[in-house]
């Protein structure tokens, strides 16, 4: 099934560059908006 | 790019880059950038699938990637190798504060990616500044 607009944003957890574990949740539950931006191999 | 991430986080959005890159890959590319937004680092592509993003190594290496190489190179980034599987698309998401998408562009090649315009449209949408004063 392919996400579209509408749809809850899956939630994944991720580490961070000091190997800390964070759930994308926490970035929409603060309050905010939130783009994610999936790199690409260059960025 | 600055500009844009602070025309961006004025509209009340937190930005979140996210690489499967190696985090030595990706601390470079912070420092380079100078990227003023957090980076989370997938390497099992984890939400990478979860979010459907493609992978295609015929679309990978189009003459619009290497454009897109030559580019940033005469830019002043440096060239750094190909991080992880060169397959793999991005994509660009944005979720509202209830966790819903927004906006879901998947790159077609790497090249590909929405314009700051299509971006800051849809936030503009959901400031709630904006609604206020409709």
């Amino acid at each position: 099934m392919v996400l579209r607009v509408g749809d809850l944003a899956p939630v994944v957890r991720l580490r961070d560059l000091e190997g800390q574990e964070i759930s994308l949740a926490n970035y929409w539950k603060s309050g905010q908006n939130v783009l994610l931006v999936f790199l690409r191999h260059l960025g | 790019m600055r500009q844009n991430i602070e025309k961006i986080q004025s509209l009340d959005t937190q930005v979140v880059a996210i690489s499967f890159g190696s985090p030595r890959w990706a601390r470079a590319w912070l420092d380079e950038t100078g990227a003023p937004f957090p980076l989370l680092l997938d390497p099992a592509r984890t939400a990478y699938r979860a979010y459907g993003l493609q992978y295609s190594l015929s679309r990978s290496w189009g003459p619009k990637t290497f454009l897109l190489y030559a580019r940033l190179m005469l830019s002043g980034r440096r060239w750094r190798g190909i991080q992880g599987d060169s397959g793999q698309l991005g994509g660009d998401f944005v979720v509202d504060r209830n966790g819903v998408i927004r906006l879901a562009y998947r790159s077609h090649d790497p090249a590909d990616r929405p314009t700051i315009g299509q971006i800051v449209q849809c936030l503009e949408e959901l400031y709630p500044g904006k609604k206020e004063i409709e």
